[in-house]
């Protein structure tokens, strides 16, 4: 009888410590929360604070003078609800009242939604999209992307 | 009373509502669909029926209130939009919904222009009347939104100019041309015939992104039932909306020649709960006064309940006045006022 190898981490104190990482590195980014607007297209300019909450409540959707497209998470994200709480103090669902009455007004269209806090398909779709923008904790955003504005509390 | 309905229509809010997010359901990167709903249980102390296209009565209620919608989007190029939306209007059966637009848009540089079935923009909320989920109340306030007997939509064309004027201010301004068209309004029993033969209006918006203020204009010339007597409407309406902290603010006016109404409602936010109360007035046309205290609570992002209480008076004293009513009291031997309790749930997919 085969006598199995036992693995690198399951001792309990081991997996006790990678659990306790996991929860860390899941919630590490809460504690100094600032998020980068970016894109990952050069050529779109700097935002104020006041345009990326015109462009965040859908009252705009132009920069440049050229139509954007805007990315945005689940509803369960932990991205989603920090960030609009930072940037207006709104819920998600409160945020979602306010798409809805442009959706269903026909004034805007509703953003494209990135699953599961996956930032590496975000800079994808940006990058297929040259015209979209989207928002990530600062630390997880690539180097090579174009940072709009950096949205942090207390602004 | 229509119970198997009602638990139709939530088993279909709590189905659809299951997606991850207000995102619409990507058919193809091009074509959405998208849709909202509400249902109530509403009762008042009154036998005459209250409300337009509603008529809530003492006899418990289940389906005075529902609404279901679906909205298609389909992006034909990158300035050609065709859009559809097909509503369950409380007034619908299930089996004859109404289409409430069916447009198609052209972005030229500021410029948006449509052409088909379109909503009319004269309230705040007139242009996202039957998605609850986008405003705190269960019902927007009917002394304003009850001015035109209900009528939603026109058959015609519009264009829109919207400007950023900075980086925190933008403008629209929208003037809009229906078409003649007959509108069909049941009152109990009675069939109502409204037919336009001019329709034409400007709306305008001035918004920030924690306001916005909005004008609206229209002239229709219009008879009942095929009447010899025409008469012309020339409505103004104004209102404002100011987010400020965890308070909402909003109020609008609406004026005619046979009518001046309006409301002021504030709401106050504490994470998924929403108290609000509105007080609103009606004159001349509609002479009555309410004050509507209510709670909505957030189940989930895109699931919300409503707990409401609303007074309702007639304020004249002439025999045969009926407010907001849809007949006099006097008929159902009743007294002018209401007391109206609803528990209403509201969604969006």
């Amino acid at each position: 009888m085969n006598k199995k190898k036992p693995s690198m981490l399951t001792s309990p104190p081991q997996t006790l410590l990678l659990l306790w990482f996991t929860f860390i590195s899941t919630f590490a980014y809460a504690e100094d929360t600032k998020f980068a607007v970016f894109s990952m297209n050069p050529d779109l300019p700097k935002i104020s604070n006041s345009k990326v909450r015109m462009i965040y409540k859908g009252k705009t959707d132009k920069l440049n003078n050229k139509k954007i497209e805007l990315a945005d998470w689940e509803n369960n994200s932990r991205y989603k609800e920090e960030f609009y709480k930072i940037l207006l103090g709104k819920t998600v669902s409160q945020v979602n009242g306010y798409w809805a009455s442009l959706a269903f007004s026909g004034k805007a269209s509703l953003p494209h939604i990135i699953d599961g806090d996956n930032v590496d398909e975000l800079v994808s779709w940006l990058k297929e999209n040259t015209h979209g923008i989207g928002y990530a904790p600062s630390p997880l955003v690539p180097e090579d992307a174009n940072i709009l504005i950096t949205i942090e509390k207390g602004q | 009373m229509n119970f198997p309905k009602h638990i139709i229509s939530s088993i279909i809010a709590l189905t659809l509502t299951s997606t991850p997010a207000l995102a619409a359901i990507e058919i193809t990167p091009d074509f959405n669909l998208s849709g909202f709903g509400s249902t109530s249980i509403a009762k008042s102390d009154n036998k005459t029926p209250l409300y337009l296209n509603r008529e809530i009565t003492d006899d418990t209620c289940y389906d005075c209130d529902t609404i279901f919608g679906i909205q298609l989007d389909y992006d034909i190029t990158d300035d050609l939009a065709a859009s559809l939306q097909w509503v369950k209007r409380p007034q619908d059966e299930w089996s004859d919904p109404e289409v409430e637009w069916a447009y198609l848009s052209y972005d030229i540089s500021d410029l948006t222009v449509r052409g088909g079935r379109l909503r009319l923009p004269l309230f705040l909320a007139s242009q996202y009347y039957y998605v609850s989920q986008a405003y705190y109340w269960s019902r927007p306030p009917q002394e304003v939104y009850d001015s035109i007997a209900g009528i939603t939509f026109y058959d015609g064309g519009d264009i829109t100019w919207k400007r950023d004027l900075s980086d925190e201010l933008s403008l629209s301004v929208n003037p809009f041309y229906g078409s003649n068209r007959t509108y069909s309004i049941e009152i109990t029993d009675i069939k109502v015939d409204i037919e336009t033969d001019l329709l034409i209006g400007l709306a305008m918006d001035l918004s920030g992104y924690d306001y916005r203020f909005h004008y609206a204009y229209m002239r229709s010339k219009y008879n009942v039932n095929g009447g010899d007597t025409t008469t012309t409407l020339n409505l103004h309406s104004f209102g404002y909306e100011l987010s400020w902290k965890q308070f909402q603010f909003m109020s609008e006016v609406e004026t005619d020649s046979t009518q001046t109404n309006w409301y002021v409602s504030t709401a106050y936010n504490i994470n998924d709960f929403t108290t609000y109360v509105t007080y609103a007035e009606g004159h001349q046309a509609i002479p009555s006064q309410s004050i509507t205290p209510g709670v909505r609570y957030d189940i989930t992002p895109t699931i919300s309940v409503n707990l409401e209480y609303q007074y309702e008076n007639i304020t004249s004293n002439e025999p045969f006045s009926q407010g907001l009513f849809v007949l006099p009291p006097e008929l159902y031997s009743e007294k002018k006022d209401a007391n109206l309790v609803t528990f209403m749930v509201n969604f969006i997919f």
